[in-house]
């Protein structure tokens, strides 16, 4: 089957800064978790996709169409945003079926349909109340509610446990696990890995608005362990501590730098930076090398390595 | 087109409860009760001071009424039709629907439209009732008994057509409200009050030909409080307001149909 979503050197830039940027990557069918820490480019990938945001450079298929203000394809996807945003002085039943009344069902079907996506996501006691009054958690379930209301084919959620609680968070799981069950497409955004987990064993991980890896989550993590990665070292007696670490297994390679003061910068690569930075505080609490700094050369993007590999 | 159209008809519907409920519907309401007051304050004065002189009474109807209020409430209604949508961030939901945008912003401007007539309509006939209870200085009525007609005419129309400029402007702009009260105060009022065809590019010189045509007298009556230059016959005016109008809702609904919101979280 092809797939649900083709995004080709895809790019979002909001003036000088990029959103996303030159991402290429095939969304398969079912349920697929889109992982990324904080300002990633979940939100604007997703943005694109349900065509609310248009590509600043390459293009994004959605179902085989090009999704930017897409009419007909609206009818086919469901969108739950993140933005705690809802009409306030409405209930949630009127939302749910005021939306599906734009979405082109008559007033009978768009009651019986409301009220069944409400009661699904346990808000059938209170959907008549005004939004306003609901907790963050009832009002997310009132935004995903709105999004699978209409039955779509595919199902874009971003960031959708966000406000619930635990019981909540159950609960939309286990919706979100019936709609894979019945074959629709859901693409879920979290930072939150334990989430995805529950879900899918299928991600696609973005940092700093590119495509990181994307596969099954054991292969994903597999690979991360294997990628090599970057530490870098200052210390008065660099040369003593580069012929030490040379002889470890986890290093691939040792580079002096240049010369800061009494002390030298070294450049080391690792194959297995968690084994790496294990052996090499036991080394620098016991021997005297004179380390005055240990740092990785993109903490950020070790973040999401060491949440990945945890 | 049904589908425009029952899109539209759904949003006019949803939104006409909403419009009434908000905050701005109470700011348009305090504003229409304005001339209100004062034509109670004049009353007050002329139960003491006998009748005020005509040019109070055209100053409260025209200057005030019309040149200042009715374009102020068409703004506190006309720039949230769809800048509403994008402050609150509510437009996600629209714009992942299967309708066309324009019906967005027709719906939500024909919800904005009603409780604008009507505060305008209440407004315009209380203070005319007032003012005629108190006849004038000169012994005379200010104006023609059906002037009045002609005045809530010219202020509905004044009314419908900056508020179709100010829901284009909330398409078009971030900031419709600072834009509209600029284009109120520096644009609409200065350059339609001094001489010369500048005032031909304003809204108000085709109110005020709607309104006083080529009835000399009717000239005379306003000429004290305003810099007449030859007016557009009433006809022509009421085309090109009209022209105004629906410019204005094209300009915003093709501005809609093409625009993308960037919403924070």
């Amino acid at each position: 089957m092809s797939a649900v979503i083709e995004a080709r050197e895809l790019g979002r830039y909001y003036g000088q800064v990029a959103g996303l940027n030159e991402l290429t990557a095939e969304f398969p069918s079912g349920v697929v978790g889109l992982v990324g820490p904080n300002g990633a480019g979940k939100s604007t990938l997703l943005r694109l996709i349900v065509g609310e945001l248009s590509p600043s450079r390459g293009s994004i298929r959605v179902l085989g169409q090009d999704p930017f203000a897409n009419r007909e394809l609206y009818r086919r996807i469901g969108f739950c945003p993140q933005q705690d945003a809802l009409y306030e002085d409405l209930s949630g039943f009127e939302i749910v079926r005021l939306l599906l009344r734009l979405g082109g069902f008559d007033a009978a079907e768009s009651k019986r349909r409301a009220e069944r996506a409400l009661e699904r996501l346990s808000l059938g006691e209170r959907m008549h109340h005004r939004v306003r009054t609901y907790s963050k958690g009832m009002r997310q379930r009132v935004r995903i509610a709105q999004a699978i209301a209409h039955d779509p084919e595919l199902l874009v959620l971003d960031e959708p446990m966000t406000g619930l609680d635990p019981l909540g968070r159950r609960e939309v799981l286990e919706l979100l696990r019936e709609l894979g069950a019945e074959k629709k497409h859901v693409l879920f955004s979290s930072h939150i890995l334990y989430e995805v987990e529950h879900l899918t064993a299928e991600i696609v991980l973005i940092h700093r608005g590119r495509l990181l890896a994307k596969g099954r989550l054991g292969e994903v993590r597999a690979l991360l362990n294997r990628h090599p990665r970057k530490v870098e070292l200052v210390a008065r007696r660099a040369r003593d501590l580069a012929r030490e670490l040379v002889g470890w297994n986890e290093v691939l390679a040792v580079r002096l730098g240049s010369q800061q003061g009494i002390e030298e910068l070294l450049s080391v690569e690792t194959r297995d930076v968690g084994a790496f930075w294990r052996r090499f505080t036991a080394l620098a609490a016991g021997a005297s090398f004179g380390v005055s700094e240990a740092r990785s050369q993109d903490a950020s993007l070790e973040a999401v390595f060491d949440y990945l590999i945890a | 087109m049904k589908s425009f159209l029952r899109t539209t008809g759904i949003l006019f519907r949803a939104h006409l409860v909403r419009t009434v409920r908000t905050r701005r519907c109470l700011v348009a309401t305090l504003l229409c009760l304005f001339p209100v007051g004062v034509a109670c304050l004049i009353a007050l004065v002329a139960h003491f001071e006998g009748p005020p002189p005509q040019d109070i009474q055209v100053a409260l109807l025209w200057n005030m009424l019309v040149q200042i209020i009715t374009p102020l409430v068409a703004l506190s209604y006309g720039s949230a039709v769809i800048a509403e949508e994008i402050e609150d961030r509510t437009i996600t939901y629209l714009f992942t629907r299967p309708l066309e945008r324009a019906a967005i912003l027709l719906g939500r401007w024909l919800a904005a439209l009603v409780p604008l007539l009507v505060a305008l309509t209440v407004s315009v006939v209380t203070v005319q009732t007032i003012l005629r209870s108190l006849g004038t200085e000169e012994g005379v009525a200010w104006a023609p008994d059906d002037l009045d007609r002609d005045l809530l005419l010219t202020t509905l129309l004044g009314g419908a057509v900056y508020s179709a400029l100010f829901a284009a402007a909330g398409a078009l702009f971030k900031r419709p409200v600072l834009l509209g009260l600029g284009y109120t105060f520096v644009y609409e009022l200065l350059l339609g009050s001094l001489p010369g065809s500048n005032q031909k590019a304003t809204v108000q010189y085709y109110l005020r030909s709607f309104l006083l045509g080529e009835d000399e007298t009717l000239q005379q009556a306003f000429s004290d409080n305003m810099a007449l230059i030859p007016l557009a016959e009433p006809s022509a005016a009421l085309r090109t307001l009209i022209l105004i109008l629906v410019g204005a809702l094209l300009v915003g609904a093709w501005r809609l149909a093409k625009r993308e919101y960037v919403l924070s979280a």
